[in-house]
C-alpha cells in the first residue's frame, strides 16, 4: 500500500488504472471542443488568445485533473467519515479554487467566486457524501471558502505576477490532488474494500464538454466587474 | 507498449501542443507607459480613500503624464488601473508616473486593482467641452478605502 505500489496500480487494470486515461480523455474533449470553438467564430474575437488563452488552458488542466479524482471518489461510493471528510474538503475546495481563480483574472472576483462557489459547492457534495452528512457539510464549507478565495486571490495579484501565479497555484492543486488520489488507494487496500461502480468514459467526456463550455463563455462572452471592461 | 503508457504519452503531447496554442503573452496590455511628448501633467495622491488628481479634465488625444505622491498614496492604492485605457501599473517610490492618451472623451474611472480606492477624471472632446458619455461604476466591494488603510494586510485576510 506505499506509493511504490499505487505508482504500479496506475498502470492496473483497477479504478487507479483508469485515472491517466481520464485525464487524457478530459484534455482531449476540452481541446478539441476549444478548436472547434475557435474554427466557429471565436477566432474573430480579437486578442482572444493573448487575454483568455493562458487562463483557458489552465482551466482546461485543472478539469482534467479534477475529473479523475472524481471518478476514484466514485468507484468506491463509500468512506469512513475521517476520510469522506477530507475528500469533500480536497475536491470541494480544488474545484471551488481552480475555477474561481481563473475566471476571477479574467471576469473580475464577484463572476470568479459564483463560478469558483458554485463548482466547488457542487462537487464538494456529490463527493462528500460518500461518507454521509458530514462530508456533504465539509464539500459546502470548502467549495464555498475556496470559489471567494480563487477569486480574491487572481484579483489581489492582478498587477503582481498573475500568470506565474497561476501557475504555481496549478502546481500545488495539483500535488493536492494526488495525495488524494493516493489516500484513496491507501484507505480501499487497507480496509479491503472492493470497487463499487464504473463510471463510462461519457461521464468524462460530458463533464469536460459541460465545464469548459462554460468557463470558455464566461471568459469571452461572460459579464465581468468594471475593472475588465 | 502498455495501454498507460501511451495515455502518459499522449497526455503530454496535448499539453505540450494545447500550451503552444494557448499560452501567449498580453500583447495589448499597456502598462502605463507610454513615451509622451507634450504631455499633460497631473498631480495624484489618495484622499479619504479616493484618487484626487489635479487637474481633473484632459483633452482628448493629448497624452497624460500622472505622477503620483507616493507618500500619500497607502497600501493597494498604488495599484492603478484605468480600464478604459488598458492602463494596468503598479507605482512605486522609484517609477511613480503613468502615461497613457486618452483616445476617448468622457467621464472614466480610475481605481486600485482590488476596487478598493477609486477616483474619476474627465476627458474633454477635441472642442473642450464635456462630453456625456460616464463610465459606469463597480458596485462597492469592500470598506479598505474608506478608513484608508493598507487593503493588503486588512481585506485580503479570509
Amino acid at each position: 500500500m506505499n506509493l511504490k505500489n499505487f505508482m504500479k496500480d496506475l498502470n492496473g487494470n483497477g479504478a487507479e488504472g483508469e485515472l491517466i486515461k481520464t485525464i487524457f480523455v478530459s484534455l482531449a474533449t476540452s481541446l478539441t471542443l476549444l478548436v472547434i470553438l475557435y474554427f466557429l467564430g471565436l477566432r474573430n474575437i480579437s486578442g482572444l488568445i493573448p487575454k483568455y488563452g493562458f487562463y483557458l488552458f489552465f482551466a482546461v488542466l485543472s478539469y482534467a485533473l479534477i475529473l479523475p479524482a472524481i471518478r476514484h471518489v466514485r468507484a468506491y461510493k463509500e468512506f469512513a467519515c475521517m476520510s469522506g471528510m477530507m475528500i469533500g474538503m480536497t475536491i470541494g475546495m480544488i474545484a471551488g479554487f481552480l475555477p474561481g481563480f481563473f475566471i476571477g483574472a479574467t471576469n473580475g472576483m464577484f463572476w470568479g467566486s459564483i463560478l469558483g462557489m458554485a463548482t466547488g459547492i457542487y462537487f464538494g457534495i456529490e463527493n462528500g457524501k460518500c461518507c454521509g452528512v458530514m462530508g456533504i457539510m465539509e464539500g459546502i464549507m470548502a467549495g464555498f471558502m475556496g470559489g471567494l478565495m480563487g477569486a480574491m486571490t487572481a484579483i489581489m495579484m492582478l498587477n503582481d505576477n498573475l500568470r506565474a501565479a497561476a501557475v504555481v497555484v496549478f502546481i500545488v492543486a495539483a500535488t493536492i490532488l494526488f495525495g488524494l488520489n493516493y489516500m484513496i488507494y491507501k484507505e480501499t487496500r487497507e480496509a479491503e474494500m472492493e470497487r463499487k461502480h464504473k463510471d463510462e468514459e461519457l461521464f468524462t467526456i460530458a463533464w469536460s464538454f459541460v465545464l469548459t463550455a462554460v468557463t470558455t463563455w464566461f471568459m469571452v462572452f461572460g459579464p465581468r466587474s468594471i475593472l475588465f471592461q | 507498449m502498455k495501454a498507460n503508457s501511451f495515455f502518459v504519452i499522449a497526455v503530454f503531447a496535448l499539453v505540450i501542443i494545447g500550451g503552444m496554442f494557448l499560452i501567449k503573452g498580453e500583447g495589448t496590455t499597456a502598462t502605463g507607459n507610454v513615451v509622451a511628448g507634450n504631455a499633460q501633467v497631473v498631480k495624484m495622491y489618495v484622499d479619504g480613500g479616493r484618487y484626487v488628481l489635479t487637474p481633473n479634465e484632459f483633452k482628448v488625444g493629448v497624452p497624460v503624464r500622472i505622477e503620483a505622491d507616493i507618500s500619500r498614496m497607502p497600501g493597494c492604492s498604488k495599484s492603478i488601473v484605468i480600464s478604459a485605457f488598458g492602463v494596468r501599473k503598479i507605482l512605486n517610490a522609484g517609477d511613480n508616473v503613468i502615461e497613457f492618451t486618452p483616445t476617448k472623451a468622457g467621464t472614466f474611472n480610475i481605481a486600485c486593482s482590488m476596487n478598493m480606492y477609486r477616483g474619476t477624471f474627465t476627458v474633454l472632446d477635441n472642442n473642450g467641452a464635456k462630453a456625456d458619455y460616464q463610465e459606469p461604476q463597480a458596485a462597492s466591494t469592500g470598506s479598505c478605502g474608506g478608513s484608508g488603510g493598507g487593503c493588503g494586510g486588512g481585506c485580503g485576510g479570509v
